[in-house]
């Protein structure tokens, strides 16, 4: 039981999306940044896309959740400190430690991170605009939660990094809670990126054995 | 001295305090509440036309049957577009005669919303206010209601309640204590989804309250049995809350025909049907659909007006629906 329903969620993106234009630009400009970084396997790529996961985690802390979907929903602040709490992680195992590694993938692993990041990036407000609700409506990355989780654990399907199960953790949470919200609410968009994200989980937690195989090929 | 309670057995008469009875809770009671059994009835007002009122017993005061409820509807954020819908709606409202506008701190930004309609309008004549207050701090309750009365953009609230009963020991003196500095008129407890019926029965039992909010439809009639006749019998308004079930049992009945006795009680909708079955049982004082609808509106207010069923024509409407 949620106290609003989906005309007014998407209201208030509406309303969030006017009042921070054009950050909205910003983040999506970041998005290609991380991609290009990950595709290029810099030395400091790591780093850099930890610090913008960061900044992705924290905008949609404190201007999403605490700032503006407070107004209609009472569990709002318990999200906003959850998502301040991934930003964290992420800053303390991508940043302060020495950010993860990518290494190019050229096997399932890395074309499914890749379509999990793209998916997040473009097919969120695709899939808006499908239902039927115009820019600026729609959920976009970095700036609202959705997206924003769905593209980390895009992005951890191709790091290297020890953290990696914690550092998804919150991201499946989410995305659960996501889902479980578009499905009272009546929002069957929502549906297919769950499907997209429970197959990122699988392939994220599939057997080494297999994982080894892949490699392989 | 002693004398009967209505239990049959014998009092002290100077020991009433520990019944949680004073003497003016009696007085009014008793003739309130007789008033009260008559009234529902014979209603205050039930001539064509008019709509069905219903007497509030502690008081006296009455009330019209169908109020408004704001659980999701009026949260709507800060869109102006979605705002000034909620105020034709809230117009609608009281165009139709109606009174109980019913919200709560818990449902997000409602409170702002009803305000913001209230204010857009500029007349609130025969608004009935009433809200709970939702929090497990008792030191809070008192700066929630304030802020309450600011959203509401109110001097006093005609109801105050305290919430899915949560903290209610210490909420009730509070709401006691700003009733008698006149910011309150009437203190009231409420549940939902028929929980904690237990508690409430001890509240109803050993309180002193106007009014209770419980879940009761055509479908959910696990009052009946306790709640609703002790209500009566203790002089206690009663709200009744999802008469639709959030929209669930319209969803489900509204693909079959209305019975064509449904026309004797003049239900031209299901909206119309399960409202009147739910205002017309004695016991109930009003019921609080929540709409976001401007023409669902113009349909629940239907209700208000013609005949209401009697305890025959009630158990016929219950029979049918199961039925189906």
């Amino acid at each position: 039981m949620l106290p609003y329903s989906a005309e007014v969620l998407y209201a208030l993106y509406g309303q969030y999306n006017q009042a921070i234009w054009p950050i909205q630009i910003l983040f999506l400009v970041l998005a290609g940044t991380v991609l290009a970084l990950i595709l290029r396997s810099w030395r400091l790529s790591g780093r850099m896309v930890g610090v913008i996961l960061v900044l992705a985690w924290l905008w949609a802390a404190i201007a999403f959740h605490w700032q503006h979907f407070s107004l209609i929903n009472f569990s709002a602040g318990i999200y906003a400190v959850l998502f301040g709490v991934q930003a964290l992680l992420i800053a303390w195992n991508c940043v302060a430690r020495g950010g993860p590694v990518f290494h190019r993938h050229h096997d399932l692993t890395g074309a499914v991170g890749v379509a999990v990041m793209v998916c997040a990036a473009l097919l969120y407000p695709t899939l808006d605009w499908l239902a039927g609700y115009s820019w600026p409506q729609w959920r976009l990355f970095g700036i609202a939660p959705g997206p924003t989780a769905l593209f980390t654990l895009g992005v951890m399907l191709l790091a290297q990094c020890r953290a990696r199960l914690m550092l998804v953790a919150i991201p499946v949470l989410w995305i659960a809670i996501e889902t479980w919200s578009a499905w009272v609410l009546g929002m069957p968009q929502d549906l297919a990126l769950a499907v997209v994200a429970g197959i990122a989980l699988l392939v994220l937690l599939r057997p080494r054995r297999w994982a080894g195989r892949q490699a392989e090929d | 001295m002693f004398g009967r309670n209505f239990e049959g057995g014998w009092i002290d008469m100077r020991k009433w305090g520990s019944y949680g009875w004073s003497r003016r809770r009696f007085l009014r009671t008793f003739c309130g509440g007789w008033a009260a059994v008559g009234a529902g009835l014979v209603p205050v007002s039930s001539l064509a036309g008019a709509p069905f009122r219903k007497v509030i017993p502690s008081s006296g005061e009455s009330l019209p049957v169908i109020g408004m409820g704001t659980w999701i509807t009026f949260n709507v954020g800060p869109s102006p577009e979605l705002r000034a819908a909620r105020t034709e709606v809230m117009r609608a409202f009281l165009g139709h005669g109606g009174g109980m506008v019913d919200s709560s701190p818990m449902y997000g930004s409602a409170e702002e919303v009803v305000g913001h309609s209230l204010g857009a309008m500029g007349d609130d004549a025969g608004l009935f206010s009433a809200t709970k207050v939702w929090t497990r701090s008792a030191r809070a309750g008192a700066g929630q209601m304030a802020e309450s009365r600011s959203l509401w953009g109110l001097e006093r609230f005609d109801l105050m309640q305290v919430h899915n009963l949560l903290g209610w020991e210490e909420h009730l003196k509070t709401i006691r204590r700003e009733r008698d500095q006149g910011r309150v008129r009437y203190i009231g407890v409420t549940t939902s989804h028929g929980r904690r019926h237990d508690e409430l029965e001890r509240i109803m039992r050993n309180e002193d309250i106007d009014f209770v909010q419980l879940t009761y439809n055509v479908l959910d009639r696990e009052a009946e049995a306790r709640l609703l006749p002790l209500a009566a019998d203790r002089g206690i308004a009663v709200i009744a809350n999802r008469p639709f079930r959030q929209k669930a049992l319209i969803t489900r009945f509204e693909h079959h025909p209305l019975p064509e006795w449904a026309e004797e009680i003049q239900c031209k909708n299901w909206p119309q049907f399960l409202l009147k079955f739910i205002v017309s049982h004695p016991a109930v004082t009003c019921a609080i659909p929540a709409t976001s609808r401007v023409d669902h509106m113009h349909e629940n207010m239907g209700a208000l007006h013609g005949p209401q069923p009697d305890a025959a024509v009630r158990r016929r409407m219950a029979d049918y629906v199961e039925s189906l």
